[in-house]
């Protein structure tokens, strides 16, 4: 009662003006500068207003080799992907371990998942479509397509692959950014740091008469000793010189 | 301390480039991590040099105090592996 194939690319006709229209509104989300978490829920919203039958949609990403529903259209949604994640299996973690699609046309001829079977037939969805987003050649989530009535996505699966695409999209434009982001508040203290490094090695060249070089050699012979970092101890020296207490690096 | 660890980053042998980055390696540090304490100790090298310089393909003639800068670099590594190697 299910499929599951490789991803495959194809190109949307314009003879469905919904469709187009959702393409284009998924365009303008990309270029619209919001956070991900923003953009996802724009993404699984404009999945499941597009896709006949589609009842709710939510994200999963993989943190930390968890799952976690990021965004989510409806809380049947949260449930169902909670439920997947407490049986460690289903089809959203197939999808995103496998990086294949998996559509499960009726949940009550499903035999695959037995521990998590039982959640979802209880649940009252019917059928389903996860989407393996796919960052770097590597499944990072998954975008999730549930719905209330049998075999819903029989014909959804390239436009759910549209939608997956964008939000991998997302997701790897927000890891970049959050690289970025990274890297640029470390090298702000890394800055800092050096400021602070400079004021010592400015305190011990004018006090011992050094050179800048012997300054910082000085300090760190002076941090080998004493396993500190030269850091700790270029404050310590900048605080003493502060309350005019000494100036040794120890 | 862990017997696996080396004994002293920093004693590796004076310009050797390739031990530098091996240690970097052992670390799990990126180039850009190292990168950040060497720019945090006053080192000058942009990132691109510094990259260069470990991986040994970088001109060294460019680079006008070599052997300040290779203080530098043994210094930060031995703050990460301080890090590494300090109680808490």
């Amino acid at each position: 009662m299910f499929s599951c194939g490789p991803r495959v690319s194809f190109e949307v006709g314009s003879d469905e003006p919904t469709l187009e229209g959702s393409l284009q509104e998924l365009a303008r989300v990309l270029f619209a500068g919001r956070t991900a978490e923003a953009t996802l829920h724009d993404v699984a919203d404009l999945a499941q207003r597009t896709i006949p039958g589609c009842d709710a949609a939510s994200v999963t990403i993989i943190e930390g080799g968890k799952p976690r529903t990021t965004v989510s259209t409806a809380e049947i949604a949260v449930e169902v992907d909670r439920h997947q994640y407490a049986a460690d299996e289903g089809p959203c973690l197939e999808a995103v371990r496998s990086d294949q699609v998996i559509r499960v046309d009726s949940y009550d001829g499903e035999s695959r998942w037995p521990a998590f079977l039982p959640a979802v037939v209880k649940s009252g969805v019917k059928s389903s479509l996860s989407l393996p987003l796919v960052a770097v050649d590597e499944a990072v989530g998954a975008l999730n397509l549930y719905s209330s009535t049998v075999e819903a996505f029989v014909d959804a699966e390239p436009v759910g692959i549209v939608f997956a695409g964008q939000a991998a999209i997302t997701l790897a434009n927000a890891s970049a950014y959050h690289k970025a982001a990274d890297l640029a508040r470390n090298l702000a203290l890394a800055l800092e740091h050096r400021d602070i490094i400079g004021q010592a090695k400015g305190i011990l060249m004018a006090q011992d008469g050094v050179s800048s070089e012997e300054a910082f050699d000085i300090l760190r012979r002076a941090s080998q000793r004493s396993n500190r970092k030269v850091y700790d101890l270029a404050e310590e020296i900048v605080n003493r010189n502060g309350n005019g207490t000494g100036t040794g690096p120890g | 301390m862990n017997d696996d660890l080396p004994a002293s980053p920093a004693g590796a042998p004076a310009g050797d480039a390739a031990a530098m980055d091996g240690i970097r390696r052992f670390l799990g540090m990126t180039n850009e991590d190292l990168w950040l304490v060497y720019i945090a100790l006053g080192g000058v090298w942009s990132l691109d040099d510094f990259t260069g310089y470990l991986q040994g393909t970088g001109d060294g003639r460019r680079i006008a105090n070599r052997g300040r800068e290779h203080k530098v670099l043994a210094q930060a590594i031995d703050e990460q592996f301080m890090g590494l190697t300090t109680l808490p």
